[in-house]
């Protein structure tokens, strides 16, 4: 009887803690941000109230120009030393891509998203560029705070 | 021989196939510790919309239309309200002029609130169909697109949100 007792080996079941962990991989997997290459996560972004909340629906093909404080622009995780010369070589290859007659706007978005401490004249230098390479449309990035 | 035989067909038919759930769960749990250190948060961002002139010629260089409707021409600001944003050197907010108005402290913020008051007073019964904002060329992005913000809270003449707002140098 003793020895029968002692056979018997007692085995937890595991199946359902599996279960749960593979479902918290699912969700950590659907949240994950593939697009974090695109995004300086060291700018400090301005805080506002009225903003719309971020749509991707009709804004086309998407470029993200991050505007650091110390007036660097990193596009796709690289500093751009002159981003007139990046926009005008993907100007030329988006017109090319896309067959956009010359003179026509480009059907790209620029997302700037700048720091809360770049001073104006920074920020219009980079939107003069890309108004001067035909990337009329921009959406500025911030922070949307609760409404009180 | 033939007895042999049988008696081993039985054990092989007794046996079970039992996965090894440890390993797989090990694995999982690598993978789950993974996503968790590298998850990060983001916080909720939002979009202002920029529509910028198509031509050159339309308007005065360096300056930029918040406008939801990209049919309109820049020149269409028939009435517009001028707001003057000066700046310290250091990029901070000095004052904010609208008009003969001004608007200064020593405080950022209260120079802000000062605005928003004024700005409520001003919209109360909307003549403006438009806002021209000249912005000190050392200024700070953040209180720029916070004297956006409230400009978008605003409503034009016609009852409509107000969309039509150009952002320029102040010379």
């Amino acid at each position: 009887m003793t020895t029968s007792h002692n056979a018997e080996q007692c085995e937890p079941n595991l199946v359902p803690i599996l279960d749960m962990v593979f479902q918290l991989i699912t969700f950590f997997m659907l949240v994950i941000n593939f697009k974090a290459v695109d995004v300086d996560k060291d700018l400090v972004l301005p805080v506002v109230g009225a903003a719309n909340p971020t749509d991707q629906g009709d804004q086309g093909d998407l470029l993200v120009i991050n505007i650091r404080s110390d007036g660097t622009v990193q596009v796709r995780g690289a500093i751009q030393p002159s981003i007139d010369l990046f926009l005008r070589g993907e100007s030329m290859v988006v017109a090319a891509l896309r067959r956009v007659k010359t003179g026509d706007p480009l059907p790209v978005t620029a997302i700037l998203r700048v720091d809360k401490k770049v001073a104006f004249e920074k920020l219009m230098q980079v939107v003069d560029s890309c108004k001067a390479n035909r990337f009329t449309k921009i959406d500025f990035v911030v922070v949307r705070k609760k409404e009180e | 021989m033939i007895r042999r035989s049988r008696r081993r067909k039985r054990k092989h038919a007794e046996a079970e196939v039992q996965l090894n759930m440890a390993a797989m769960l090990d694995m999982a749990f690598q993978l789950l510790a993974f996503f968790i250190l590298t998850f990060r948060a983001s916080p909720i961002e939002a979009q202002i919309a920029l529509r910028l002139p198509d031509s050159p010629q339309a308007t005065a260089s360096s300056s930029v239309q918040i406008d939801s409707n990209p049919t309109d021409p820049m020149d269409d600001l028939n009435f517009p309200l001028p707001i003057d944003l000066y700046s310290k050197p250091s990029g901070e907010l000095e004052k904010i002029v609208i008009g003969s108005r001004v608007m200064q402290s020593n405080d950022p913020a209260e120079t802000m609130q000062m605005y928003r008051q004024e700005m409520v007073s001003l919209f109360e019964n909307p003549i403006f169909d438009s806002v021209v904002i000249r912005v000190g060329k050392e200024l700070y992005y953040e209180p720029l697109m916070q004297v956006v913000d409230l400009c978008t809270k605003q409503k034009a003449k016609d009852g409509s949100p107000m969309t039509k707002i150009s952002i320029v140098p102040l010379k």
